[in-house]
């Protein structure tokens, strides 16, 4: 089916494997519409690149946002749970205890 | 060994950290620690049932604030957590996504095996582990599966099960047709009503071999609701007035209880005649119920043994069950997996799992 409706989305991320991280996270789970909905994670260096492709305005708006939803909750996980951090809140908590 | 498990197949999101101490599996008497188990559930309104979107939303908001509280509240770093489990299935789509992307970012960042967990044996293992019974026949009921199981040849074998929709589905979709509140959750709030109960009312009773059917029972215990109560869930007045009391929400309850419960005792107490068992274990949402287990115990007892059942903490989907028994398979290799394979799916079924770790 035709695909006339495309997007691409560049993603900026800190410096390291953060990006990397994030389009291997998700491109694991299948689209749902897999007939109206193309869609692929890639990165080059710090650069999260996302794009789609879909039959409808509709359906890429609707894939967009779940691609979005699921950015921010990786970026969440890497933001309060990375090693880094959770090492200097383990040591701000030990200064204070 | 340590395991961080992370659970959230349906309305639970639920985050654990479990140790197998050195010669656990070897010395019997050696159990698993239990360094953190919390949860966190999405509660519908009155009426109403959970949604996939409105779920995943829920887990998505909840992962983080949970992990950083499960890690804070164990003292465990990091870097002592030797696998990151998350359920694989069987659940609800996107829920199960949310949750899994979450493991995979995790198994990342902290540079941690990933295993992926079929959801009925971390519920399986964790009710074995807890109560210690050795080879049960286990009833697994939830909303969302009603197994009857027994173990052989290092498989857990489905010896009947529902045919249409689980037992607590329909004890949820009967809240949901009586109104009442899903806070802590539907079964519970009927299974109260239930207590007050004094009239049991015909219900069809569908047994078909080993295995049961659910959907008739809430038809016919939904248009009961409908004859004898107004929309405000209050006994209708008849004119004249009834001899006999009227009908009450609380009587529907311990009707359909009674009704859907006796079922499960008669398929179990056949599963442990033909395997020749004594013990069952009963574990899921719906085996907290005490009358369940009062039914169970009953049936048991007559046959010289006895039941196994657990409370809230493990019987409701946890994330503890999913680090133990993501830790069994680990020991063993069973159910690692890379990043790249690390998927969900919503039908998996509980014999699909080769378990490795028992005899």
């Amino acid at each position: 089916m035709a695909m006339p409706h495309t997007l691409d989305i560049k993603i900026p991320l800190p410096p390291g494997p953060l990006a990397n991280y994030i389009a291997r996270a998700l491109s694991v789970d299948p689209e749902l519409s897999k007939d109206s909905v193309l869609r692929s994670f890639s990165c080059s260096q710090d650069m999260l690149e996302i794009h789609y492709s879909a039959t409808s305005a509709r359906m890429l708006r609707v894939a967009v946002n779940g691609a979005f939803e699921s950015v921010r909750l990786c970026v969440s996980v890497a933001a309060e749970l990375s090693p880094e951090v959770l090492d200097m809140e383990l040591v701000e908590s030990g200064v204070k205890g | 060994m340590i395991a961080l498990g992370l659970e959230g197949s349906a309305n639970k999101l639920g985050i654990g950290l479990i140790q197998h101490p050195p010669g656990y599996g070897r010395d019997p008497t050696i159990r698993a620690k239990i360094l953190s188990n919390i949860r966190h559930t999405f509660v519908s309104p009155p009426g109403t049932g959970f949604l996939p979107k409105d779920t995943a939303l829920h887990h998505r908001e909840w992962a983080v604030k949970l992990i950083k509280q499960a890690l804070k509240e164990s003292g465990v770093s990091w870097r002592d957590v030797d696998c990151i489990c998350y359920t694989r299935g069987p659940g609800m789509g996107a829920p199960l996504q949310s949750v899994a992307v979450v493991a995979r970012m995790l198994s990342m960042l902290w540079n941690k095996p990933l295993v992926g967990v079929n959801h009925c044996v971390g519920h399986i293992e964790m009710g074995r582990e807890i109560t210690g019974a050795e080879n049960p026949i286990v009833l697994y009921v939830s909303g969302g599966n009603t197994q009857v199981i027994a173990y052989a040849e290092q498989r857990y074998r489905i010896f009947g099960e529902a045919l249409d929709i689980a037992v607590g589905n329909c004890l949820d979709r009967f809240a949901r047709t009586l109104n009442i509140s899903n806070d802590p959750a539907p079964g519970y709030n009927i299974e109260q009503l239930a207590k007050q109960g004094k009239t049991l009312l015909d219900l069809p009773y569908a047994v078909k071999g080993m295995d049961c059917s659910f959907s008739g029972i809430l038809a016919s215990i939904d248009s009961l609701a409908r004859e004898h109560l107004n929309p405000n869930g209050t006994p209708k007045n008849t004119d004249p007035p009834p001899s006999d009391p009227p009908i009450t929400p609380s009587d529907l309850c311990f009707s359909l209880q009674e009704t859907l419960f006796s079922m499960l005792v008669e398929t179990t107490e056949r599963a442990m005649s033909h395997v020749n068992s004594s013990q069952v274990l009963i574990v899921g949402g719906v085996g907290c119920n005490l009358r369940l287990q009062e039914m169970m115990g009953i049936m048991a007892r007559d046959r010289g043994g006895s039941v196994y059942g657990t409370d809230e903490r493990f019987c409701i989907d946890n994330g503890i069950m999913i680090a133990h028994a993501g830790l069994c398979g680990f020991s063993v290799g069973e159910g690692v997996v890379q990043v790249e394979e690390a998927g969900v799916t919503q039908r998996f079924r509980t014999d699909e799992v080769w378990v490795r770790w028992r005899d």
